[in-house]
């Protein structure tokens, strides 16, 4: 009987034991990665007070960090202090004891983010966040997707380019040790709150993971294209009815560089002949499964001195991009006897990438020019060891690529490459391949490591050129008085209209004719005018001796110059005006041309109330306004209509896309009596003033609208999300009500679906985080010492337990910013000092 | 009843202290109720109750205490994440609580019944059980 009841308790113990360490009586979820999808972390550890979840809440004195760390590597003593806003300040004795204590510094509050960006990027998702069969089947798809297009392999070619350049190496390899310094002393307790979640452990470092965080950027910029869209428009309309509904350069645009003295040198050949497209296909192409959201792009000026109260060069940049949590950017000072640099820095890889230092600021805004170019292979047998290139047979190369899925196994996958590139589409059994810069190993890092250490023009110079993929406005300033604008970055050459379709592939001459010359990248450098500036708009005007093509933003940068132009004695105010400015462009464009074709005598007594709310509006997209929410409804349905040809088209399984929004504005402004403007449906001839009044009364119907029928706030509408990174809604931030659109300088990106809430006949949002400022930085440069603000929507812990994680969300919302602790040694400031740690 | 409050305050002691030790409360909640439900030797009833109810304290106040002192901020998030079926962060924590509880329960009432069948049963109500059995024989053979 006792050795009974013995058993008994103990088979009762081995049940509860096992059942805390596989328990599925809770889940966590992830939303929208494959729709809504549990996970179940093992309970017992999760929930133990000593050592589960617990150990990550915070108090509001922030986290517990050690205050030394012995670390054998280090040649002297590092000072690494954390503000009240939670920033390293990290003063080193050299370059590689300083870039060791970034690693260090960034891996204490981030580390999940940084190996989970790398984890994404590398197609290795399956492996941690597999857990149940539909995620498998989910995220090995990702995976997969992501291996093909070939960033993986980039990266290590990447690993590869810079272990020739052993300086640049040994500071990444000084990152890595820091990081990896970190790593090393972490207990399970200690562990970053996903991982406790998940079931799994960091991997250690390496310089690779650096190199696919770049890499991640550079797709992040550049994984937009539209080649098989314009392929299926090409073929469907014939050369002449494509022109007009895809003409490329908007005549009110106001380019990056409009100095066209700039223009007056010799070009390298490179044919004027018009590009054919691949039109060897049946049914239509599949549109590019990858849209980005509208409000990717940026923002970045330089005023010079003649433009500034102090007399010294101004700058400002707010890079537009997810607004995910943990942010994307993490902020830091590095100070050694040689540089003292601050500024926004990317979790993962050393160096600032929006900063300045005593001497001169910097800032990024993203060129857009389409670096990506898809060729229709021809294989000599169904092997596909070889495809014919002018005439001959070249070998494929065949890499075989292994995945692990979690609980799954190995999932092994051959992937083919060809001189282009790698095959990443397969459509009706003709393979398509990509020939992506992104894909070519390249060095920014570098650009950013001698940035820090840069004092005037030339050292900028010798810094950017550097920089291929993905191509940026590096806008520059320094207290010299010098600003200058260079739209840096590998920009192939090609004849007119190569890269807008999907290219034959057996011809040499589809083939890029290799990139702009240094020299001949667009840039400026102390102009006329005061200042440099750049919104994602076209970089040249048509008069430019190169082709260049790409997916251009023609609002704001028109909007911002004209601001600049009209700017003098400038304070640090009129810059936050500007970098919060709600101002839409695109709408004082349209609406006035609207009113003008509305016939108010066919409007119903609600449509007029309607229209009334447009009174007085001045164009600003607030949270609070309704305005904005009925036009940009009017807008969407004014663009159905009028591209009514499209939808004809993608019944007969030909995907289009929508002209630009600036093509509706040249109909409406120049071309009233269009074609364009008839419904191809009905056998009435529509006329222009048609179609803006039908647009408008279907706009009563679709607009969304509250309980009591008044259409919903903009604010509302867009519905401004922060989701975490894995999309743990709890972890995430949803309806952020603020003002802003793609088009104003505050461009923080419409969430409302269009398409499904006409379908729902309810408010639909698209999935994940809005896109908007995700760092907006103004640097004041003087004699001495710059004086900087900035702000990020998010905080510098990536801890959902920690007051740090989204301290400065409400700050961002509100259009504050935070005053940046420039500090010039480790005994400055010490009020605002809140954690010392010596690393030794 | 003595050593059943003696044998909970060294319980509670021990895994209280564990928190500082160990990298995982439970196992350690588990391995000192055995042990000291071996040495303890305080019957099935009370052993079971004495290492339930230190390791709920236990457990509870840690949690209580560290939630207090963060302001609850990550429980919350937690509690929805998890999808525990509380209203509250209290109810996360008295369920925790419980299930430490239940841990410490069990291993007090191991330890005890390992102690019985490794030694027999020495404590007051087992002796009368077992002289209640030996009466009945005597007489059945009278």
């Amino acid at each position: 009987m006792r050795i009974l009841s013995f058993l008994a308790v103990l088979v009762i113990t081995i049940f509860l034991f096992l059942f805390l360490n596989s328990s599925n009586f809770a889940s966590s979820t992830v939303e929208s990665l494959s729709g809504k999808e549990t996970f179940v972390p093992p309970m017992g550890k999760l929930l133990s007070p000593s050592s589960g979840f617990w150990r990550n809440a915070e108090s509001k004195t922030g986290p517990s960090l050690s205050s030394s760390l012995r670390d054998g590597s280090l040649s002297a003593p590092v000072e690494l202090l954390y503000d009240d806003r939670m920033v390293p300040h990290i003063f080193a004795d050299n370059m590689q004891d300083a870039f060791f204590a970034q690693g260090y510094a960034t891996a204490s509050l981030r580390l999940w983010q940084m190996e989970f960006q790398t984890h994404a990027v590398s197609g290795r998702l399956a492996e941690v966040l597999a857990t149940s069969e539909k995620m498998r089947e989910v995220l090995l798809k990702m995976d997969r997707k992501k291996r093909k297009a070939g960033l993986p392999l980039a990266a290590k070619k990447t690993v590869e380019l810079w272990k020739k350049d052993p300086k640049t190496y040994e500071i990444l390899q000084r990152y890595a040790d820091g990081v990896n310094a970190y790593i090393d002393d972490l207990s399970y307790a200690e562990l970053p709150l996903e991982y406790k979640l998940l079931n799994y452990r960091p991997e250690k470092w390496t310089v690779l993971k650096s190199a696919l965080l770049l890499k991640a950027m550079a797709e992040d910029l550049t994984d937009k294209d539209h080649d098989f869209e314009m392929t299926n428009a090409y073929k469907y309309f014939g050369r002449d009815t494509f022109n007009l509904f895809y003409p490329e350069y908007f005549p009110e645009q106001s380019p990056i560089i409009n100095d066209t003295a700039f223009y007056n040198f010799k070009p390298v050949a490179v044919g004027d002949s018009l590009a054919k497209p691949f039109l060897g296909f049946d049914q239509g192409l599949p549109k590019n499964p990858n849209p980005k959201p509208k409000g990717i792009g940026s923002n970045n000026w330089a005023l010079g001195g003649k433009k500034t109260a102090s007399g010294y060069p101004i700058l400002c940049n707010d890079p537009h991009l997810k607004l995910n949590l943990p942010s994307i950017w993490f902020e830091a000072q590095i100070v050694t006897p040689d540089f003292n640099v601050y500024g926004a820095t990317l979790p993962g890889a050393p160096g600032v990438i929006s900063g300045f230092n005593q001497y001169v600021a910097w800032g990024v805004t993203n060129v857009a020019h389409d670096v990506r170019d898809w060729y229709a292979i021809q294989w000599t047998d169904k092997t596909k060891s070889a495809y014919i290139f002018d005439g001959e047979e070249r070998a494929s190369e065949k890499i075989l690529d292994t995945v692990y899925v979690r609980g799954a196994g190995f999932v092994v996958d051959t992937l083919v490459y060809t001189h282009f590139g790698p095959v990443v589409r397969t459509v009706n059994g003709q393979d398509y391949v990509l020939h992506w810069q992104a894909n070519e190993p390249s060095s920014e890092a570098k650009t950013f490591i001698l940035l820090a250490q840069a004092k005037n023009y030339q050292d900028y110079q010798a810094a950017i050129k550097h920089f291929s993929c993905p191509a940026q406005n590096l806008v520059f300033a320094c207290n010299n008085g010098d600003i200058a604008l260079w739209t840096q970055g590998k920009l192939p050459l090609r004849r007119p209209e190569q890269g807008k379709f999907v290219a034959d592939g057996r011809y040499s001459f589809n083939q890029w004719s290799g990139f702009m010359p240094q020299k001949h990248i667009p840039h400026e450098y102390n102009p006329q005018k005061g200042y440099v500036a750049s919104a994602n708009q076209h970089s040249v005007s048509p008069a430019y001796p190169y082709y260049t093509y790409g997916y251009f933003e023609e609002y704001r940068g028109r909007y911002l110059n004209g601001q600049l132009d009209a700017l003098s004695a400038a304070t640090d105010s009129e810059m936050k005006a500007l970098q919060l400015s709600n101002f839409s462009q695109k709408a004082q464009d349209f609406l006035p041309l609207l009113m003008k074709y509305l016939q108010r005598g066919e409007l119903s007594k609600d449509e007029l109330e309607l229209l009334a709310l447009f009174r007085d509006w001045d164009y600003e997209y607030t949270a609070e306004a309704v305005a904005p929410t009925i036009f940009e409804d009017w807008f969407y349905n004014l663009q159905a209509l009028t591209y009514d040809e499209l939808e004809e088209a993608a019944a007969q399984g030909m995907e289009l896309n929508y002209p630009d929004a600036w093509h509706l504005l040249g109909l409406l402004k120049r071309d009233t009596s269009s074609f364009i403007w008839d419904q191809i449906s009905t056998e009435k001839q529509e006329r222009i003033e048609d179609i803006v009044t039908l647009s408008f009364k279907e706009t009563l119907n679709t607009l969304p609208k509250n309980k009591s029928g008044q259409p919903i706030s903009w604010g509302e509408m867009k519905a401004t999300a922060l989701y975490h990174l894995a999309r743990i809604k709890e972890f995430s931030i949803l309806n952020l009500s603020v003002g802003g659109t793609a088009d104003a300088l505050n461009a923080v990106s419409n969430r409302y679906d269009f398409a499904a809430s006409r379908k729902a006949d309810s408010l639909m949002h698209k999935g994940g985080s809005a896109a908007g400022p995700s760092w907006r930085m103004i640097v004041e440069l003087g004699e001495k010492k710059p004086k900087a603000q900035a702000i990020y929507p998010g905080g510098q812990s990536g801890n959902p337990g920690s007051h740090y994680y989204d301290n400065m969300v409400q700050t961002w919302a509100e259009g504050r910013y935070n005053k940046l602790l420039y500090l010039e040694s480790a005994e400055e400031g010490k009020e605002n000092i809140r954690i010392r740690q010596r690393l030794h | 009843m003595t050593r059943v409050l003696l044998g909970a305050a060294a319980l509670f002691l021990l895994i209280s202290l564990s928190f500082w030790l160990f990298a995982s409360w439970w196992w350690a909640n588990l391995f000192f109720a055995i042990l000291i439900g071996f040495a303890m030797q305080l019957g099935a009833g009370p052993s079971f109750l004495a290492g339930a109810g230190s390791s709920f304290l236990s457990w509870f106040i840690s949690m209580y205490w560290i939630n207090a002192g963060n302001g609850g901020l990550l429980l919350q998030k937690m509690r929805a994440v998890l999808g525990l079926p509380f209203g509250s962060n209290m109810g996360v924590m008295l369920f925790i609580a419980l299930l430490g509880a239940l841990l410490g329960g069990l291993g007090f009432l191991l330890g005890q019944l390992g102690r019985d069948i490794a030694t027999g049963p020495v404590d007051g109500r087992s002796k009368r059980r077992r002289r209640g059995r030996k009466r009945s024989a005597a007489t059945f053979k009278l």
